[in-house]
Order: C-alpha cells, then sequence, then structure tokens
C-alpha cells in the first residue's frame, strides 16, 4: 500500500467515524417521546413541555404537534382501525388479479433490498396467496399515479349485492393521472380537501377487480349522483363504453373522461354497478337484479 | 438516549407490546389475521410515524414544503414495504440479535425514508432525482476533500445520502461498527460473517463514502 493510499484509509475512517458520531447524536436527541401521542400514552402539551425543555427548535415542535397529534382517544382508535383497514385492503387476495395489467405491459418488478413499489408477478402470487402489494409513494409520486384501495367489508346504504350472490365483491383501483396526485391517504373520498379533479380531457384508467375470481361476461355501468351543499338530487346511469374484462373477471376502463361520462361540471359521486348484465338504466338500478354496486362511492369534482 | 417514561394507560390507548411480538405473530399479521395484524400496528405505526414526520420536517425546512400532508403517505409505504411478501423485510428482524423490533422498524424506516427523500423512488419534494451511480468516474481528490466537509450542515447531508445508498444490511453493518462502535469481531459474529468479510464490506463502505463526499464537496 502506498502512503497515498494509506492517507486515504485514514481520512476515509476518519470521514466514518464522524458520520457514525452524528448518527449517534441523531440517535440520542430523537424526540422519541412523541410515539408514546401516537399510542395515546402521553397528552400532546406534555410532551411539547418535555421537548421544549430539551431545548427543541419551537417551530420544529409546532410541526410536530401538527403532525402528530391525533385528537381524542376515539379518534386514536379510529385511526388505528384505518391503518388496519388499509393494510388488510393492501392484500393480494383481496385483489387477486393484482398486477395483472402490469403483467401484461411488461412493467413487473419485485420488491428488493432498493425497496420501492412492488408489482408481484402473476406467477408468484399463484403461488402464495398471503402476499402483500405496494400501494406505494414511489408508483404515486413517479408516475402521478393515483392508487385507490378500496375496504372489501363496507357497510354502504346501497345494497352491496343487488341479488347477485353468485358474484364476489369488488374493489376500484383508480390508476389515471388525474389534475393533483391522489394519495394514499385520500382513501376518505368524504374529505372535501382530496376529492380528485377530473376535467373533459383527463385520461381515465380505473380497473374494477373481484375479491376471487370470476368467470362471468361481466358488464359495468356507473351510477353518478349530484352532491353537495344547495345540489338538486340527480342521479344518472351511464354506460362508459367499452371495457376489457380478463379471464379471470378484472374489469378495465381506458379512456377520455369526457367521451366515458360526460357529467358536467360540480362534485359526483360515481359508484360502479358490475353485472351479468349490469343495470342498463335507474328503473332497473332500482328494482335490484343481479349485479354488484362497488363501495364505498369514488367522490370526484368535475371542473372545466 | 432520551427516554420516554409513560405516564400510565388511558382509555383508547393502544397498547405497546413489541416485546411480546414474536416473529409467529408477526407471520399471522402478514397473513391478514386481523387481530395480529392490529397488534403489529400497534408497535408499527407509532415508531413509523414520528420517524418520518421528524425525517419530513427536518427535510421540510430547507424545501418550505409542508410536511404534513406526506406523513401518511410515508407511513403506508413503509409498512407495505415491511409487510410484501409475506413479511420478507419485517421478519428479517431476530429478537435473538439483541435488537428490539421498535428499533429495528426504527431502522428500516430511517432508510426508507433516506431512499425516498433522496430521489430513488419518486421523491416528491425533488424535481431533479439523484441518479445512483453519478460517484463513478469522479477524480480522485486528495486536496482537502475532507476539509470542505467540515460544515456541520454538509455532514448532515453526506449521513442522509448514505443511509439512502445503504441497503437494508448495510446500514445495519455501518451502525454497529461506526454509531455503536462495536469490534469486527463481534459483529461478524452477529451477523454470521467471516471477519474477511466484514473487513470487504468496510472497504465498500469507505469507497462510497469518500464518493458522496467529494460529489457534496464539489
Amino acid at each position: 500500500m502506498t502512503d497515498d493510499e494509506h492517507d486515504d484509509e485514514h481520512d476515509d475512517d476518519d470521514l466514518l467515524d464522524q458520520l457514525g458520531a452524528l448518527e449517534r447524536e441523531y440517535d440520542e436527541r430523537f424526540p422519541h417521546e412523541w410515539e408514546d401521542v401516537v399510542r395515546g400514552r402521553r397528552s400532546v402539551e406534555e410532551v411539547a413541555a418535555v421537548r421544549r425543555a430539551a431545548g427543541d427548535d419551537p417551530e420544529e415542535l409546532d410541526a410536530l404537534v401538527a403532525m402528530l397529534a391525533v385528537g381524542s382517544d376515539e379518534e386514536r382508535m379510529a385511526e388505528r382501525e384505518r391503518w388496519v383497514d388499509r393494510l388488510a385492503a393492501a392484500r393480494t387476495e383481496h385483489h387477486p388479479d393484482a398486477g395483472e395489467a402490469a403483467s401484461d405491459r411488461g412493467d413487473d418488478a419485485h420488491a428488493n433490498e432498493d425497496g420501492g413499489a412492488t408489482v408481484i408477478s402473476l406467477a408468484e402470487r399463484r403461488r402464495g396467496a398471503a402476499t402483500w402489494v405496494t400501494a406505494g409513494l414511489g408508483v404515486l409520486a413517479a408516475a402521478a399515479l393515483a392508487l385507490w384501495l378500496v375496504p372489501r367489508d363496507h357497510d354502504g346504504q346501497l345494497p352491496v349485492d343487488g341479488g347477485a350472490s353468485a358474484l364476489p365483491g369488488f374493489g376500484l383501483v383508480v390508476r389515471n393521472e388525474t389534475l393533483h396526485d391522489v394519495r394514499s391517504s385520500d382513501v376518505d373520498p368524504t374529505d372535501p380537501t382530496k376529492v380528485p379533479r377530473y376535467r373533459a380531457d383527463t385520461r381515465v384508467h380505473w380497473v374494477v377487480r373481484p375479491e376471487r375470481s370470476v368467470a362471468s361476461s361481466l358488464g359495468l355501468r356507473v351510477l353518478a349522483e349530484a352532491v353537495g351543499p344547495g345540489v338538486e338530487p340527480s342521479r344518472r346511469l351511464l354506460d362508459p363504453g367499452p371495457a376489457t374484462v380478463s379471464e379471470r373477471g378484472v374489469i378495465e376502463l381506458q379512456g377520455r373522461f369526457g367521451d366515458m361520462l360526460g357529467l358536467p361540471p360540480g362534485r359526483w359521486s360515481l359508484r360502479l354497478l358490475v353485472g351479468d348484465p349490469p343495470p342498463q338504466d335507474l328503473a332497473a338500478f332500482d328494482h335490484g337484479g343481479a349485479f354488484i354496486v362497488v363501495e364505498p362511492a369514488y367522490v370526484i369534482d368535475v371542473v372545466e | 438516549m432520551l427516554e420516554s417514561t409513560p405516564s400510565g394507560p388511558r382509555r383508547g390507548v393502544i397498547s405497546s407490546r413489541s416485546s411480546a411480538l414474536t416473529p409467529d405473530e408477526i407471520r399471522s399479521a402478514c397473513r391478514g389475521e386481523r387481530r395480529a395484524l392490529a397488534a403489529l400496528v400497534d408497535v408499527l405505526l407509532p415508531v413509523i410515524k414520528v420517524e418520518a414526520a421528524v425525517a419530513l420536517r427536518r427535510r421540510a425546512n430547507a424545501s418550505g414544503r409542508d410536511a404534513r400532508q406526506d406523513v401518511d403517505d410515508f407511513v403506508q409505504d413503509v409498512m407495505v414495504h415491511l409487510m410484501a411478501d409475506e413479511g420478507r423485510v419485517l421478519l428479517r428482524w431476530d429478537p435473538q440479535r439483541g435488537r428490539s423490533l421498535a428499533s429495528f422498524v426504527r431502522m428500516v424506516t430511517r432508510h426508507r425514508v433516506a431512499r425516498i427523500l433522496e430521489g430513488f423512488r419518486g421523491n416528491p419534494w425533488s424535481s431533479e432525482p439523484t441518479e445512483g451511480e453519478q460517484l463513478e468516474g469522479l477524480r480522485a481528490d486528495r486536496s482537502g476533500t475532507f476539509r470542505r466537509l467540515e460544515s456541520r450542515a454538509r455532514l448532515e447531508r453526506l449521513l442522509e445520502q448514505l443511509r439512502a445508498r445503504l441497503d437494508e444490511r448495510g446500514l445495519r453493518l455501518f451502525h454497529k461498527i461506526y454509531v455503536e462502535q462495536r469490534s469486527i469481531a463481534e459483529v461478524g459474529e452477529e451477523e454470521g460473517m467471516s471477519r474477511a468479510a466484514v473487513d470487504q464490506w468496510s472497504a465498500r463502505l469507505r469507497r462510497l463514502a469518500r464518493g458522496l463526499a467529494r460529489e457534496e464537496a464539489a
């Protein structure tokens, strides 16, 4: 080893020692007390006071209070249940064809040490049911891909099974680019600050997945209801046009929003109706029949 | 390390039972058994949420972005990453190695958040993703590279990049050798690696750190 190489190695070790010391300091000063706020063991005020006394930056304290304050005990437990629901909904067995469309497009990828969004290959999914799919930030941010995972069990006001007991439940995955990113935290579409917006020229890519494979000549309609304060109640049953249906019963809709649904500006609550056949008009919908109502409703804003 | 001192249970308190969770219970959760899943969420959520919130807040200072809206996205990303493929990442946690589940999850979260924020996977805060292999071909510079890194801010930035570039095993080794300052022999024994393998890894780490330092100082 030359003298220069010795110097390099010494410099490198010195640098790593500095980085190690910095990480040690980060660990030692890390405000773990906030975890007790999330657990509901300590109040926000109590922990903020402890951290203030420890010399934390006041602006950081304010920001963490805003980010980590959960509210009442009931709200905290509700948040926990939401996470359990989200994770349960993300399981592949709830979306038996998850990844099929991606596989068809040749963009399969596997989870690895690098992390990132996971798209499980179809073959891999067939080997094991207990597989998880990432509704990942990477996917969301990289391609403005909206991925809306719908919990399997939902107590809706509309009949979930319109007499179609032979059909499984379905979930909607929204994969199109919308006017703004739809985030994974948008599983509650009733939050008015997070409602996705669509224009006539927005490219729609919706995937309706059955909970288990279904071999049937499925069709799809959309029940659109105008919602919002001061809005005259109105309903429309729309045919979004041709959809592709896989052998396993995965329905894919793609096209221009204006061509598919042609809704005027305003807030709309959309419910997808899957059936063999689906209801052809509102009277048939109200009468009931062999169709499934995909719950919960997907609330959108249509803008000019 | 600052330790929290719980003031006692209250109604609606999420239980903290990381020490009681076993790999078998984790497997059950990853199979979707709801009770086990809820117990796992109890352990994961506080750790991941706080780790992500602190990292995002500190990065938000520089970006001017409001971090609140992103916390849930990062939490979900980390949770699903941990549980993907029947809990492949989560089940790397081995209680026999002395690290608590919470500590393991904290390390994975720090790594995962750093990777995203450094642009490896769709960083929402950066329009210029970092290229992974820009280090190759950097001209050797022995004329004071590290002196220019004396600034603490630069050192912090370098640490962020190092966290992001290392894989989870690499981060674990970095932590044991340089943060916990344990002996190579001890680390090798714990990791099931020969002395030569640990030395080889150390050499790679030095090269990586040097390259990052030159890039940062450029």
